[in-house]
């Protein structure tokens, strides 16, 4: 009794989840169907009176987007496994080892976040250009770190200040390295928030716009966030194909994050490890 | 006597200090590249506005920032807008977390990619079919709450002065919700499940485990998300751009409409005015944080 | 053994991610170009394809350069720009927008291109607000290319069905059609309120100046008289319902929408919006804007070249310029109008729709004020104007707020 009452509390509570989230997504997918001159009828309809494919087929043949996307993805990918090195290491060390400057690095790093974008376009701009590297994905792979890095920073030292001492003391105390303790205690447990913290840089590089759009110029780094704004000419936006292309850019990373979920099922207790 | 044995301690220190002093190194060399990494980027422009913001450029600025008939109702507007928009996401990105842990949901992978999505599409394309959603002649809103007769006049969600505020500040709460769900979700899964089968066992019902069990386990990566909420909350303009330009009559500026609104006439004094405001601020919640969270980073070193 | 392999792969992996991201790097630092045979050139995604043609034009009368294009957008051209101009890696040849040049000429960022102006393209043959938008003094930064302004499009049904036969010319016209026009659904006009400031600041500077209010070196200067004017039409309007009540959460192109959904009966637009009325199948019309007694003013606006101060290849810049701003060149690039009057003779300019843009343009038009400071001033306006259609402000209350903020902004006016 007390079981259905909670199943059903359950899928209720899914479904409203459901109907806050995705009933924007509808509004935006019907959009991408609808011909350009039913997109601001009075009276409004969610679904198209004549659907389309048009909008479609303007963005796989008439538009960079195709290109963007794999330099969104790749920009994301350099993002993220560059973070998760570089706060890999910075959030182990918060997290296991006692150090006077230990605080200080810590809100320091922190500090980057909060600096606002605006700020840093000039002096990113120079920097990246000073690089040689302004137009292309290396250079916004660098200039993104300054949004993921700080976080993810803390994102990993808390999953791993989460995970007792003791089960990489006893791999020690086994005789085995502090590498092995971290291979075979840490990173097993600590895999939904090491899986969290690159998922967030990804999509913090994947949706990022205004850094991507200063330091690229050419279609051969443009960012998808950025060549999103080819649809809009001087007096006009073609919103159709926008949803469109919006709609292409999503799926395939709803997909793979969908397919990512099974690290967040991981459980200590699963990890063969008593708590 | 002494002084021989405190030579040999400095000359041959116990294997506990030098593994400690190894500690410490070991601890330091592993912070270096991110650190050296983050004050590459951060170091420059943030010395540059302090500089320009203290210049008598910079204080002008203030001056008429601060003379501003409007400024007041700016700080005020900030103030509501960050509660709304932090409160709401971090109740309705538990909410969703804890729903997915549910154990009577099945597919609990498939709707946690499916919530993300909001936070999937780009900023610009979200802002956008909201402000649509929200408008008076085609937005579905007013259109399906008239239908259903819970309205007789369009409500002006994005043009009356009154609720616009809190309509982009729901707006705010969809973008960021999901990246809440996805913190906490991945520190759920580090609570052991055992501690809360023997809460069970125990005789502890579903309001007493959450708020004894799992609640305090997860509040480190709680206060973390709320702290990145204020953040964000503090330095995100895209969607109130997008869908009011921070009107009516100002009824939606923020601090960062203003710093973007400067930097495009290219008022770098007035950008730099407002990013020391918006600075400090941010600083007081980070050092807020670390304070709260002090007794758990001394407990966890080793 | 087993351990130390699990290690080892550890090790191996995050080592060969540390190459890779070193070796991305390392591959994608620029091998350079020669600055002097290359002119970089950053075009408005709507030029690009009749540019792509004057380019292979150009470079084939120019065998010694070769021009890059690199497409701006319009969300992302503004930023893009300024941040260049700051920094020291500017592009060669800028296309940019007439009325944002004064920024970048106080910055000093725009070389001087004055001595381009000669026999071979002579200042008298430009419309005279096009080049005076872009000059500072003695100097002129920058080769207008185009101008043009809005002017009022009507529906000629709706007004028909009101029993209306002309299009309104003076306020008088204006404000006893649009009491007729005001029924049911429809609404006389809808002004730009939401959206980029700049757009509804000049819907009312356009009504200020035809009251009386002047510009004088990029500021206008207004009296409390001709702003309280401005103000009671375009905030008064929607407070007294003759302007649409969306008029608080619509750009300019969701006003075009508005009029195409057959919601307002008449607004202030730009020759495209034209086209796009035509084809949709509106049986629609132009005029003047409305003036106190007669037509009034608005402010215009064009595209022109720039040429960064610190550009690489400054007499390359130049030649591309030149080349661009030759009548014929230059009537291809035209979306609207052209800035040289030599260029506008081609009859697309004046069929029977534009023919009433081009009075307003060539006749009652001024250059937008681009002062800085001014500039700075417009969130202020748009905010107070917006204030006024919500019925929180009077228009009179409001004249004097913007009156009192422009003195303490701009200093006392003269």
């Amino acid at each position: 009794m007390n079981r259905r009452v909670l199943a059903t509390g359950t899928w209720i509570g899914i479904a409203v989840l459901a109907v806050w989230t995705l009933a924007p997504i509808a509004v935006m997918t019907a959009t991408s169907l609808k011909p350009r001159d039913e997109i601001f009828a009075i009276p409004p309809a969610l679904l198209p009176r004549t659907w389309t494919l048009d909008n479609y087929v303007e963005v796989f043949t008439n538009s960079s987007m195709p290109r963007a996307f794999l330099n969104s993805i790749l920009a994301a990918l350099l993002v993220t496994i560059m973070t998760i090195l570089l706060c890999g290491s910075v959030g182990y060390a918060l997290a296991r080892f006692r150090f006077r400057s230990a605080r200080p690095v810590a809100l320091f790093i922190l500090l980057g976040q909060m600096v606002p974008i605006t700020v840093l376009l000039l002096p990113l701009y120079e920097m990246i250009g000073a690089m040689q590297l302004l137009d292309t994905i290396a250079g916004i792979g660098i200039a993104h770190l300054v949004i993921t890095v700080p976080l993810v920073t803390w994102m990993i030292r808390n999953q791993i200040a989460a995970i007792p001492v003791e089960l990489e003391e006893a791999v020690l105390i086994d005789g085995g390295s502090r590498f092995d303790a971290v291979t075979y205690v840490t990173l097993p447990v600590a895999a939904p928030g090491l899986a969290a913290a690159g998922m967030y840089a990804f999509l913090q590089s994947w949706h990022e716009f205004v850094l991507a759009s200063v330091l690229t110029s050419t279609t051969s780094a443009r960012t998808a966030p950025v060549a999103l704004t080819e649809f809009a000419s001087e007096y006009s936006v073609d919103w159709g194909s926008t949803m469109a292309a919006s709609v292409v850019l999503s799926v395939p990373v709803v997909i793979a994050f969908i397919a990512l979920q099974k690290y967040f099922v991981r459980g200590l207790a699963s990890g063969g490890v008593k708590g | 006597m002494t002084a021989a044995g405190a030579t040999a301690t400095i000359a041959h220190p116990t294997p506990a200090a030098r593994a400690a002093r190894n500690r410490r190194r070991t601890g330091l060399a592993l912070t270096l590249p991110a650190v050296l990494v983050m004050a590459g980027l951060t170091v420059v422009p943030v010395v540059s506005v302090i500089q320009r913001a203290i210049s008598g450029e910079g204080r002008a600025a203030f001056g008429r920032l601060v003379g501003s008939p409007d400024f007041g109702r700016v700080l005020l507007n900030t103030a509501v807008w960050t509660v709304v928009a932090v409160v709401g996401a971090l109740l309705v990105g538990h909410a969703a977390a804890l729903l997915m842990h549910s154990r009577y949901l099945r597919l609990a992978g498939f709707w946690r990619g499916l919530f993300m999505i909001p936070w999937i599409i780009p900023n610009v394309v979200g802002a956008t079919v909201w402000k649509w959603n929200f408008s008076v002649d085609y937005g579905l809103v007013n259109h399906w709450l008239l239908q259903a007769g819970l309205i007789a006049q369009p409500i002006g969600w994005l043009s009356d002065p009154s609720v616009v505020l809190i309509a982009l500040a729901v707006v705010q709460v969809w973008f960021t919700a999901p990246f809440i769900m996805l913190m906490v979700s991945a520190a759920l899964t580090a609570i052991p499940e055992e501690r809360i089968e023997a809460a069970r066992i125990d005789g502890a019902g579903g309001p007493a485990v959450l708020r004894h069990i799992i609640l305090p386990a997860i509040r480190t990566t709680s206060g973390l998300a709320a702290l990145l909420m204020v953040v964000w909350a503090l330095n995100s303009f895209t969607i109130i751009w997008v869908a009011t330009g921070g009107g009516p009559a100002g009824a939606s500026t923020i601090l960062p409409i203003l710093i973007y609104q400067a930097f495009q006439t290219g008022d770098a004094a007035m950008v730099s005015a407002v990013a020391l405001i918006q600075l400090v601020v941010s600083m007081v919640f980070a050092v807020i944080y670390i304070r709260a969270i002090r007794d758990d980073m001394e407990e966890a070193a080793s | 053994m087993r351990i130390r392999g699990r290690t080892a792969a550890f090790i191996a992996v995050t080592g060969a991610m540390v190459l890779g991201v070193a070796a991305t790097i390392g591959y994608s630092v620029g091998t350079g170009r020669d600055p002097s045979r290359t002119v970089t050139w950053w075009v408005p995604n709507w030029d690009s394809e009749i540019a792509t043609e004057l380019v292979a034009e150009f470079e084939a009368q120019n065998p010694d350069l070769s021009v890059e294009m690199v497409e701006t957008t319009s969300d992302t051209m503004a930023n893009k720009v300024s941040v260049a101009l700051d920094s020291d890696n500017p592009p060669d040849v800028i296309t940019e927008l007439s009325s944002r040049t004064r920024t970048y000429i106080a910055k000093g960022a725009l070389s001087d291109l004055s001595d381009m102006y000669g026999p071979d393209m002579p200042r008298s043959d430009f419309i005279p607000g096009a080049l005076e938008a872009v000059t500072d003094g003695a100097a002129t930064y920058a080769v207008p290319y185009r101008w043009d302004c809005v002017a009022l499009i009507y529906n000629k049904d709706l007004f028909a069905a009101a029993g209306i036969t002309e299009p309104p010319a003076t306020w008088a016209d204006l404000l006893a059609d649009a009491r007729k026009l005001t029924s049911g659904d429809v609404t006389a006009t809808a002004w730009p309120m939401s959206g980029a400031a700049e757009d509804l600041v000049r819907r009312y500077l356009g009504f200020a100046l035809s009251a009386g209010a002047t510009i004088e070196h990029g500021v206008p200067r207004m009296d409390l008289a001709s702003s309280q004017a401005a103000l009671e039409i375009v905030g008064g309007s929607v407070a007294e319902g003759w302007a649409s009540r969306s008029s608080l959460e619509v750009d300019n192109s969701e006003v075009r929408e508005l009029f195409i959904n057959g919601r307002i009966a008449m607004y202030l637009g730009g020759v495209f919006d034209v086209e796009q009325h035509l084809e949709a199948g509106i049986n629609v019309g132009t005029a003047l804007t409305p003036g106190p007694d007669g037509p009034g003013m608005q402010t215009a606006d064009g595209w022109g070249y720039l040429v960064p101060e610190k550009a690489k290849n400054v007499s390359g810049a130049r030649r591309l310029v030149e080349f661009l701003s030759r009548p014929e060149t230059m009537a291809r690039l035209t979306m609207t109008y052209p800035a040289r009057i030599s260029a506008s003779g081609d009859p697309r300019f004046h069929d029977e729709y534009r023919e009433p843009h081009y009075e307003q343009l060539a006749e009652h038009s001024v250059p937008p004020p681009n002062d800085p400071a001014w500039v700075g001033l417009n969130p202020f306006v748009y905010s107070t104007v917006q204030a006024v259609a919500l019925g929180q402000t009077s228009p009179a209350d409001g004249a004097r707020a913007i009156q009192a903020e422009a003195d303490r902004v701009l200093g006392p006016a003269g």
